[in-house]
């Protein structure tokens, strides 16, 4: 039972690193919380949904969401986030806020308010370490997210653009004195970031098998805590509280069943940790 | 009893030491100015003094009183004001606001007096005194955000004079100003030592450092390599090696 | 007269513009960001509805302590928000926000998701007021608010906060105790949701968590930066157009909400400063018709 439970909450997790991780790269250049990165996340789902259904591919469907959101999330830089810079941080956090009801309503009056089924099939292994097993779907989920964050790990570490993304994570007007177009590495940033956002949403919708208007809704919020509990801006740190929420979420509630509802627990998470580490688990002041 | 007593200052940020067992004290009536290469720890000097930065070792004493660690409106309470090396007025209040925000130093602690209307005509009469001290007249409604930097610094002497200070902490008062403007800073210094504020001065320009210090402490690297008068200081070989021509000292 | 119709809308603008008030307290004059100022609107309805109904309380003193509990427990909580830098500030009060509701929707002492009901209206020398009654209330708590609005911003606390709010670290070396200051306005601010969280519950006569969760704070907010935040006009005027939209825009049920979304957007990418803020088209333009109007009279003479 509880290897079950510790399944789920792994895929859970992973979903959530896949999503978290394009809002802490966006946080780290920009400064900026991008409610509206959970839109990308759900249009990463319908657009997959769509190229499923014209393809008949789900890896191609897949790619098809990345590219798309990718875009997207370019989009939402360059026409939102990008020109209210010098603005007090309420002001693009209030205009992501109104872009992500926007875009939910968007969905519903697109595509209707009932849950759409994206039944792609799976055809993949079934990964088991030990007492753990993880269903077809589960390690499907698990293997796109490792593959995807050690193309991301590989370009960070190993490349001069990583390099000079990580300088401008961690100070963005230093960098651009040492000729850094911050410009580009900010594009880069939200290109890479939402194009995992869009993985995100296409797994879920898959693993579910159901693609709705509202299925951003949560994720929008509950990201925003799992990113500041590893510390804003820290990538490593967005991938390790992904994983620690998704096993607490599915654990507590399945194992010890504390009667609270998993979607708060996030949250309490994060106010619990900010209390005795201020910058968050692996923040650093 | 010195003013202000420091001793074996340390502070460490992230591996790198700012300031080392950095020792001197200043007489009551002083000007002290604090000079050094850039990266000295001049500034992270007068934060510690102020309170926005807690050293890792060492103790700073006023008037006796151990203050290092305490908040910096606590420190503002015990008579010592300071100026920053970047300005920061409050952009969007009017230059009379920015000064009140000071001058109302004594009614913030207790809850009751706080409530109280803040610009009566009393208030912004002492104010406006305030504002011509320092040879800001006319315009004081302004937003302050909109003073050419010359005026900017005259505003943030304002502020830290509205606190009644027995202490007065200038980080790079002549920073950007041009040499007539320096000049008449190098006047108001002088003026408001006369009036009985000791001063503690970080300052690149040498000739407002040797025209109006009393004494010199010199920092390189966090530590503290020469103290004395200015004649003395001036030839001081360590001295002018920490300098390494990049500043004149004639 | 006014139809029933129209009063209920009244009413539900006036509760809005005392939220919005009070959220500007602490976001416009103290700087501070709240995103979950609806969870104080909540414990403000939920303790005057559990005082009314269960312990008989009548709705006067209900009221009183809702506002009071709002506002101790706005204290409490901003400990922990001060703690915290200024971007995490905006994500905890969020966190507080699903937390505050998840406990009235998990813990049956709070009726759990049915919510609480039977919250009977005021009572005046022994008759039940009526709805325009109930509007007269409102307005009446409006204008004590405003007044304490305008003490508060011409007192040392209104410069305190504004020298918070444009410079955290100057204002300390100033001699503001940067923290009591922030934490007073929480406290106020939340009071005031905790006022309007009581005449809520009384007006609805039952409550449920759903009422008080994290899309309510975004409402208020977009309410308060609607109008133009950290001005006296600003968030009334922003609770009365935003409140009046679902009215207004009933013909177009439909994208209501989408409206609403896009409005938001845009006016945070055009016209961050508010539609009345101090220097958006609007006030420009009128005084712009103004000084037109006043040249050609000169000119007339």
């Amino acid at each position: 039972m509880i290897w079950q439970q510790i399944a789920n909450g792994i895929a859970t997790g992973a979903v959530y690193a896949l999503t978290t991780l394009g809002l802490t790269m966006v946080y780290g250049v920009l400064r900026v919380l991008h409610v509206a990165h959970a839109g990308i996340y759900a249009l990463g789902a319908y657009v997959g949904l769509v190229a499923f259904h014209y393809l008949g591919s789900f890896w191609l469907s897949l790619l098809v969401a990345m590219a798309v959101c990718g875009v997207a999330g370019v989009l939402v830089e360059r026409f939102l986030y990008t020109p209210l810079l010098h603005l007090p941080r309420i002001v693009p956090l209030i205009g992501s806020i109104g872009l992500f009801i926007a875009m939910e309503e968007g969905f519903r009056i697109v595509a209707g308010p009932y849950a759409l089924a994206y039944d792609a099939e799976i055809r993949f292994v079934s990964l088991a370490v030990g007492p753990l097993r993880l269903t077809a779907p589960q390690s499907l989920i698990l293997t796109v997210t490792l593959v995807l964050l050690g193309l991301l790990w590989a370009l960070l570490s190993h490349s001069t653009i990583g390099l000079t993304m990580r300088a401008a994570s961690m100070d963005a007007e230093t960098t651009s004195t040492f000729g850094v177009n911050t410009r580009a590495v900010v594009t880069l940033n939200f290109l890479i970031g939402s194009a995992l956002a869009g993985a995100a949403g296409v797994l879920i919708g898959v693993y579910d098998n159901q693609v709705w208007p509202t299925m951003g809704s949560i994720p929008a919020y509950k990201c925003l805590a799992i990113v500041v509990l590893g510390g804003l801006g820290n990538i490593p740190g967005s991938v390790l509280a992904s994983f620690l929420i998704g096993l607490a979420e599915t654990l507590l509630i399945g194992v010890v069943a504390i009667p609270f509802p998993r979607d708060a627990l996030a949250f309490v998470a994060m106010i619990l940790v900010l209390m005795f580490r201020p910058h968050g688990l692996l923040g650093k002041g | 009893m010195s003013l202000l007593e420091i001793e074996k200052l340390t502070k460490e940020f992230d591996g790198v030491t700012a300031l080392q067992d950095v020792t001197f004290e200043v007489a009551e009536g002083e000007i002290l100015g604090v000079i050094g290469p850039n990266g000295a720890g001049k500034t992270t000097l007068f934060n510690c003094i102020s309170g926005m930065l807690l050293p890792g070792r060492g103790t700073i004493r006023f008037r006796g009183e151990a203050i290092q660690g305490r908040k910096p409106h606590e420190i503002a309470h015990r008579g010592i004001a300071r100026t920053f090396q970047i300005v920061r007025p409050f952009p969007t209040l009017s230059l009379l606001d920015n000064v009140l925000v000071a001058y109302g130093h004594r009614h913030y602690p207790r809850l009751h007096a706080a409530t109280a209307p803040f610009s009566t005509a009393e208030t912004r009469q002492a104010v406006q005194a305030l504002l011509e001290r320092v040879g800001l007249s006319g315009g004081h409604d302004r937003p302050a955000g909109t003073l050419p930097l010359g005026l900017k610094k005259r505003l943030e002497i304002a502020r830290a004079l509205a606190l009644n200070p027995a202490l007065l902490l200038l980080d790079e008062p002549s920073g950007g100003l041009r040499h007539e403007e320096s000049q008449q800073l190098l006047e108001l210094i002088r003026r408001l030592n006369q009036e009985g504020i000791s001063i503690i001065l970080i300052e690149h320009n040498m000739p407002i450092v040797m025209g109006v210090c009393h004494r010199l402490v010199v920092l390189d690297h966090g530590t503290k390599i020469a103290e004395g008068d200015p004649a003395a200081i001036r030839k001081n070989p360590q001295v002018i090696e920490a300098y390494l021509g990049r500043q004149s000292v004639n | 007269m006014l139809s029933g119709y129209l009063v209920t809308v009244l009413i539900t603008i006036g509760i809005y513009i005392i939220l919005a008030l009070s959220l500007n307290m602490i976001t416009g004059y103290a700087g501070q960001i709240s995103l979950g100022h609806a969870a104080f609107m909540g414990i403000g309805a939920y303790t005057s509805a559990l005082l009314y109904t269960k312990t008989g309380l009548g709705f006067w003193p209900a009221f009183l302590l809702a506002g009071l509990t709002a506002g101790l427990v706005g204290a409490i909580l901003a400990i922990p928000c001060l703690r915290v830098r200024e971007d995490f500030l905006a994500i905890t009060t969020m966190g507080i926000n699903f937390v505050v509701e998840a406990v009235f929707l998990y813990i049956p002492f709070f009726g759990a998701g049915m919510g609480i009901g039977g919250i009977n209206p005021p009572s005046l020398f022994g008759a039940e007021i009526s709805k325009p009654g109930f509007l007269v209330l409102v307005l009446v708590v409006i204008g004590l608010v405003i007044l304490a609005d305008r003490w508060l911003a011409r007192s040392w606390i209104g410069l305190a906060w504004a020298a918070i709010r444009e410079d955290e670290e100057a204002a300390g070396a100033m001699g503001i105790d940067v923290v009591r200051f922030k934490v007073l306005a929480f406290t106020l601010g939340s009071a005031g949701a905790g006022f309007a969280g009581s005449l809520y519950a009384h007006f609805l006569t039952f409550i449920m968590p759903v009422n008080f969760g994290f899309a309510q704070s975004i409402v208020i907010l977009s309410m308060v930066v609607f109008g133009g935040i950290g001005t006296l006009r600003g968030p009334i005027v922003g609770a009365i157009v935003l409140g009046a939209l679902p009215e207004i825009s009933r013909p177009a049920m439909e994208y209501r909400t989408l409206l609403y979304g896009v409005l938001l957007l845009l006016l945070m990418r055009y016209q961050p400063g508010g539609i009345l803020g101090e220097s958006s088209l609007l006030p420009r333009a009128v005084r712009r018709l103004y000084q037109a109007a006043q040249g050609k009279m000169r000119n007339e003479e």
